[in-house]
């Protein structure tokens, strides 16, 4: 199977503090990843290098073959952990400005997503709930027949109801062609629909391996062994 | 995707120079107009208001060009580097493309907006003329034709190229201290505002000793070469250096919240 993400000895520090440190690690296409650590295992540090918004201490990450640049950006959609929609458009606009810069955009796809949660096209970003902005960020992710999706904390701050429906839309838009790599600390949550699972801790990779095969092994649900493994750190 | 990026940011930036222009041409339009009404009124209390409302039309002009100036500032500093960088910097587009969108969309809107500004404030200066009787309202015509005249030679045009340089520095000192500050992991608007005054005065500093070092040089050359030659060329060199660095720091050391 070809890989689609790549992380070669790759490293970031900010000043003295290390935030990954010499990971390598691959991730086949047609698979859902969850990238699960605590908060500060350098989860986000490495989206963020994934998307070229950060630039590698040492090694490198490869999308596709392709160093981080205008090539590996047209195979990534990216969900932020923030709310990076323009303030100064309304969901209609959005639509139109992702079709013109994505051509893998499928404005129908988005659209019709759009009209299942009830939200209007016409309504600004501004006039939107936070929850709201984040399924539209979403949809506008989801909507495009990308090789990778990188999704940074996609069900944090939400209610069960939209946790279950993001999920449903994951799900739903999955490419078999494609990877989704979720970045989680919510793991109960999302380990229904992960075929990997990579821990972090202290930006390194303590672990790599199946979902399934954690299960009949260990006996226990990824969560559970999350939790193991994690509580040891804390004690 | 360039045009596209151009496009968009050309439309955003609408938003705050159409009213700047509504605005300026409000205030001249009011202006001429009390001008006109008050014209050969033996009033003092209409002329006293008719000059007022003239002179006040001068700062409004200013404020207008300085409004748009923070406008642009603003949104360079939410769309590339605020939460709404996480989008402007995953489009599939490069940093150059992106970075000079910005600069020209910017210089288009305020050099519209100077012309509507320049076009003010010599209206103003005529009505301004006319309510102190220094000209008759059948004189209005002919004055405004004068000056249509006077500016239009190569002068003017050599000036209004500088004038769309040193913008065009103006913007980039701003644009390269937010994204030197913005490289900082808190404080990011104390530190662009340390950065701004310590390019500017780096720079005072630079050009300071580039007109005393070589004074005799500069005497040799003469006033006009200095003027036509040298400003031009300092104020291109330094754009390119503030360029350099502000795609440097966003292009290494992007630290987006």
């Amino acid at each position: 199977m070809a890989e689609i993400f790549e992380c070669v000895n790759l490293s970031k520090s900010y000043g003295s503090r290390q935030a990954l440190a010499a990971l390598n690690f691959s991730i086949p296409r047609g698979r859902i990843v969850g990238l699960l650590g605590p908060n500060g295992s350098g989860k986000t540090t490495l989206l963020k290098l994934a998307n070229g918004l950060l630039t590698p201490t040492q090694g490198q990450v490869l999308i596709d073959g392709h160093a981080p640049g205008i090539r590996s950006k047209r195979l990534v959609s990216y969900l932020p952990e923030r709310s990076a929609l323009p303030q100064d458009m309304n969901a209609r606009q959005l639509l139109r400005y992702y079709g013109e810069f994505f051509p893998d955009f499928d404005e129908q796809r988005a659209r019709q997503m759009l009209q299942n949660l009830g939200i209007e096209e016409k309504l600004g970003i501004k006039q939107m709930s936070k929850g709201t902005r984040e399924k539209v960020q979403l949809i506008l992710t989801m909507s495009r027949d990308a090789s990778l999706y990188l999704l940074d904390e996609p069900i944090g701050g939400v209610d069960p109801a939209t946790r279950e429906y993001i999920l449903r839309t994951i799900i739903g838009n999955y490419n078999p062609d494609a990877a989704v790599i979720i970045s989680t600390h919510l793991i109960a949550d999302v380990e229904q629909i992960l075929d990997e699972v990579l821990f972090l801790r202290q930006g390194q990779l303590v672990l790599q391996a199946d979902a399934e095969q954690i299960r009949e092994t260990k006996g226990m649900s990824v969560d559970a062994l999350f939790r193991e493994e994690f509580k040891c750190l804390g004690n | 995707m360039f045009g596209k990026l151009m496009k968009y940011e050309l439309r955003a930036l609408a938003k705050a120079g159409i009213p700047v222009i509504i605005a300026i041409a409000a205030a001249v339009s009011f202006s001429t107009v009390l001008c006109f009404t008050t014209s050969g009124v033996e009033s003092t209390a209409m002329q006293f208001l008719s000059a007022l409302f003239t002179l006040l039309g001068f700062p409004l002009i200013g404020a207008g060009v300085v409004l748009l100036i923070v406008v642009i500032v603003v949104r360079f500093r939410r769309t590339m580097l605020g939460d709404e960088g996480y989008l402007t910097h995953t489009l599939p587009v490069s940093l150059t493309a992106l970075l000079w969108s910005k600069l020209l969309s910017a210089l288009i809107w305020l050099c519209v907006v100077a012309a509507a500004a320049l076009a003010g404030v010599v209206l103003c200066a005529i009505n301004t003329s006319m309510t102190f009787g220094v000209m008759s309202a059948k004189q209005y015509a002919a004055t405004l034709r004068d000056t249509v005249q006077v500016l239009a030679d190569w002068n003017t045009l050599y000036y209004t190229s500088l004038g769309v340089l040193v913008l065009l520095f103006v913007l980039l000192q701003f644009f390269t201290a937010l994204s030197i500050g913005h490289s900082f992991p808190a404080k990011k608007m104390g530190y662009s505002v340390l950065f701004y005054f310590a390019i500017d005065g780096t720079l005072r500093v630079v050009s300071s000793l580039g007109l005393i070092l070589p004074l005799d040089l500069w005497s040799s050359m003469g006033s006009d070469i200095v003027l036509r030659v040298a400003l031009p060329l300092v104020t291109a060199a330094y754009s390119g250096v503030l360029y350099f660095l502000t795609w440097r720091m966003q292009s290494r050391h992007l630290n987006l919240a």
